[in-house]
């Protein structure tokens, strides 16, 4: 165990570097001089000259990068933002808990929804009820987010008035200028948002534990199981489901992972300040140093995220070794 | 025999068609008009004093430091907090583009060789919140914090070589060419400049409390002397307006405070929370599509309106919207060809596809409020005028001009309006004998690309938006042969001409009435002459309020005049 842990570590790092170097690469590739943006419209070649010294960019690319390998590494830093120069850090100490919040209420309510529907819908297949869950999967799948957000925010925040709009409000109270905060706030105005992220995943994994489930209760051991007069609820609890959601940890932690380096559409539809909102403005607007945070943050969660499946597995079945 | 699938199918081809009439609702055409914009919002002025304002941005502000702040938002909650030497009153436009002295007590004198620009500043004629007095000495501060190298402020590019002293100043002592002699400021000039008062109501002279640190990465927290002071700022996520208890200017200031408590909000649910009285303001929220239903219901002339209750405001911009023609290339060397393109394009049409009313269709260099706009020439007309264009391609073709010419144009991706545009062109080029080929590259990347010299680019499809009203913003900076530069250029013309080099020059010098006549004259030859331009549009800014707010004014340099807001 504890050498596999190791050797993931040492991939973990290479992988980490892969992508940091990747990243840069991609980034210089594209023809935008940041330190003309910063210097001014008018600016002489002087005063560019000028700023770019103090933004580092007028050293040799592996110099740039060998700079920001280390800041990143000694001093944790990574880096300052070209537009308006606030420190990546703290762009991304307060975007990350936004994403989090996003994307782990949102997966607890999608696995509240397609756990009990999958298994519903694999114990009666062809019935009513799983015809009906198949044709939500459908629409859950093919109605985009952004759709889905914008018909909420209407419907519900807009004509009826049930729920915020949109926003986001700190969990731990409103500061000074913020017309919302405190649990209460932060709840209401994470409903929405949650929904909308929960109902394409629900529909996926409602389709996979289904199928899951359906092949796992045809299996040899379940046969076996019934056949020795074990009753059918402890059959399927103890038995089937403990197989059938092994695909499912696997594309769980997947998902949560990949889902934490920014759920776009529905942080830019709700208005909620997370990496995805980041991600994107910082393409636009070509501001490297949130572009590399966003996705190195976001590679290091999918590298933490796949570690840990890989350890849960070995929990969820011994059979699985490590070493 | 039963078959189950088809009820599947069958009831995912229901679900689809509810879905996609669900999405058509609410849809909006927008039918491009750009006549009758107004000269700026005046919304109702019977306002009572107090209120919050709540307000969101989509996009947000760069900084409040003054030194670093550029975004056109950081610089309208500037106008509202700064008090500067020389101010834009709050007026719409004509009046609220000519320059007043504000903590000056009279308009700058300037020694007779144009070298020595002398400020009169009352000591604690304005103080910040905190109590401390505006004085000639906060003026110089200001301004060597901006000239400081280690600061990497814009405004460097605007006055360091004006100032004497300020090339390759270290920011150690101060600069020669800034002195302080009781209660006046003088600046010492290398050459006479006509733009310097213009450059001293810059937001980035905005009067700043003593000993406010060098900051590269910019101060989050300030005073403000001007009839608001920021309270709190936390960068990306609020920002806090508040009356200044010190103010005793002429300045409206009848609110009391104003909360941007969102920095990320979507422009359509920021709009919905405006319209629902969640959110009384989005300065950025209103899109080209939502511009005609919104001014429908909500703008001038709507129910709204005729009730005294106007919440669309739709003004205009000290914009410019330009196919800049590349004279450096063999394709449009020739001034006939540049000029019968002039003729050839349908200004209207184009102005059309940017959304309703968003801009004023236009033949002119100048924008309408920048001094010498009044006083250049429509040339061009506004509509094709294609027997004209061809006339000029024929006397072209008889001086060597060979067709059919391929046109490579440079424009901006992800920009429908840009996509519409570029199939006008194309078609209304193509009669010249002018086939067009286009590149779309993200914003940035395109700027840079056509300011390389020797770029491949025939036509830059181009907009230009001035950081203060006068002339010298637009022509010297983008089309005075000394803006050419090996790369960063902003003279995507790559025109050089020592004649207007000269005129422009010259005309730099000027101020006042004979300034703005220089101007308008150097317009309208340069445009008949060599039209290296062919300028199509004036862009106009959206505005949409909740129907509590209200004593809306347009201040042509910073746009609306948050200071200037009251509670209906």
């Amino acid at each position: 165990m504890v050498r596999y842990v190791i050797r993931r570590l040492l991939w973990a790092v290479v992988l980490f570097l892969a992508v940091t170097i990747l990243t840069f690469l991609m980034f210089f590739v594209i023809p935008v001089d940041p330190a003309k943006l910063v210097a001014g419209k008018a600016a002489t070649p002087a005063q560019v000259q000028h700023v770019a010294h103090e933004l580092y960019l007028d050293r040799p690319l592996y110099v740039q990068y060998g700079h920001y390998l280390k800041e990143l590494v000694w001093n944790h830093s990574l880096g300052y933002s070209y537009g308006n120069r606030q420190s990546v850090n703290s762009i991304i100490s307060q975007a990350a808990p936004v994403t989090a919040a996003l994307v782990f209420g949102g997966a607890i309510l999608w696995l509240l929804v397609a756990i009990p529907i999958g298994i519903y819908s694999a114990l009666r297949p062809r019935s009513k009820g799983d015809r009906v869950a198949m044709v939500g999967v459908l629409a859950g799948i093919s109605a985009h987010p952004v759709w889905v957000g914008y018909m909420l925010s209407l419907i519900v925040g807009y004509k009826l008035n049930l729920l915020p709009i949109q926003g986001y409000c700190n969990l731990r109270g409103a500061s000074e200028g913020q017309t919302c905060g405190g649990p209460y706030d932060w709840f209401m105005h994470m409903l929405l948002p949650w929904i909308t992220f929960a109902i394409l995943y629900a529909a996926f994994y409602v389709r996979m534990i289904r199928s899951s489930v359906m092949e796992t209760l045809n299996e040899d051991y379940v046969r076996t199981a019934r056949a020795k007069g074990a009753p059918e609820r402890t059959v399927i609890r103890r038995h089937a489901l403990r197989n059938a959601m092994l695909p499912v940890v696997t594309m769980l932690g997947m998902d949560i992972a990949l889902a934490l380096g920014g759920a776009v559409f529905v942080e830019i539809v709700f208005g909620l300040p997370g990496l995805g909102y980041w991600a994107i403005q910082s393409v636009f607007s070509f501001d490297l140093p949130i572009i590399a945070g966003t996705v190195i943050f976001a590679s290091i969660m999918v590298i933490l995220f796949n570690l840990i499946i890989d350890l849960l597995y070995a929990v969820i079945d011994p059979r699985i070794r490590l070493a | 025999m039963r078959r189950p699938g088809m009820w599947i199918a069958l009831g995912a081809v229901t679900l689809g068609v509810v879905l996609l009439g669900a999405s058509g609702c609410g849809s909006s055409s927008s039918s491009g008009g750009a006549s009758n914009v107004s000269t700026g919002a005046t919304g109702s002025t019977n306002g009572k004093p107090g209120g919050t304002i709540k307000a969101a941005w989509h996009g947000g502000i760069d900084f409040i430091d003054p030194a670093l702040a550029y975004y056109q938002e950081s610089w309208q909650i500037e106008y509202a907090t700064c008090v500067k030497l020389l101010n834009y009153p709050d007026k719409p436009a004509p009046a609220g583009y000519q320059l007043q002295p504000e903590a000056a007590s009279a308009m700058p004198t300037v020694s007779a060789d144009g070298l020595t620009v002398t400020f009169t500043v009352p000591p604690g004629k304005y103080k910040f919140n905190t109590g401390e007095p505006v004085t000639a000495q906060t003026f110089a501060d200001s301004l060597m914090r901006d000239l400081n190298p280690k600061q990497v402020s814009p405004f460097v590019s605007f006055v360091g070589s004006s100032i004497e002293g300020a090339t390759g100043w270290n920011g150690k002592g101060t600069i020669p060419g800034v002195k302080v002699s009781g209660d006046q400021l003088i600046l010492h000039l290398t050459k006479p400049n006509g733009t310097i008062e213009a450059e001293m109501a810059t937001p980035f002279m905005c009067a700043i409390p003593h000993n406010l640190p060098i900051s590269p990465k910019g101060v989050t927290a300030i005073a403000g002397a001007g009839p608001y002071y920021i309270a709190s700022y936390k960068p990306n996520q609020s920002l806090v307006v508040k009356k200044n208890p010190n103010y005793t200017g002429p300045r409206p200031h009848l609110i009391n405070e104003i909360d941007f408590s969102q920095f990320t909000i979507d422009q359509n649910q920021g709009l919905l929370e405006t319209k629902n009285g969640q959110l009384d303001w989005c300065p950025d929220c209103v899109t080209a599509a939502q511009s005609l239903p919104l001014s429908q219901q909500y703008g001038e002339g709507s129910p709204a309106a005729a009730a005294g209750k106007q919440q669309m405001f739709i003004s205009p911009t000290i914009e410019v919207n330009y196919y800049a023609m590349n004279t450096a290339n063999k394709t449009f060397a020739n001034p006939l060809v540049r000029q019968a393109v002039n003729y050839a394009i349908d200004r209207t049409g184009m102005t059309k596809q940017l959304g309703y009313k968003a801009g004023i269709p236009t033949d002119k260099y100048l924008p309408p409020q920048v001094p010498g706009a009044s006083i250049e020439k429509a040339v061009y007309p506004l509509t094709p005028d294609l027997a004209k264009a061809n006339t000029l391609m024929n006397q072209a073709k008889a001086q060597g001009v060979k067709t059919p010419i391929t046109a490579l144009v440079y424009s901006t991706q992800g920009c429908q309006s840009c996509t519409n545009r570029m199939a006008l062109l194309t078609q209304e080029l193509k009669p010249l004998g002018i086939n067009v080929q286009v590149k779309y590259y993200q914003r940035a990347v395109q700027f840079q690309e056509e300011g390389v010299k020797g770029t491949p680019n025939d036509i830059a499809d181009e907009g230009w938006l001035a950081d203060f009203p006068d002339p010298y913003d637009f022509l010297n900076i983008l089309l005075s042969g000394h803006s050419i530069l090996p790369k960063n250029g902003d003279n995507f013309s790559y025109f050089d001409n020592k004649t207007y080099n000269d005129q422009m020059d010259a005309a730099a010098a000027k101020t006042g009435a004979a300034r703005a006549q220089a101007y308008g004259d150097i317009a309208t030859s340069m445009k008949t002459d060599q039209a290296p331009w062919a300028a199509w549009s004036n862009q106009t800014n959206y505005d949409f309020f909740s129907s509590k707010i209200g004593c809306q004014l347009w201040e042509p340099s910073y746009g609306m005049d948050i200071a200037a807001l009251c509670v209906r």
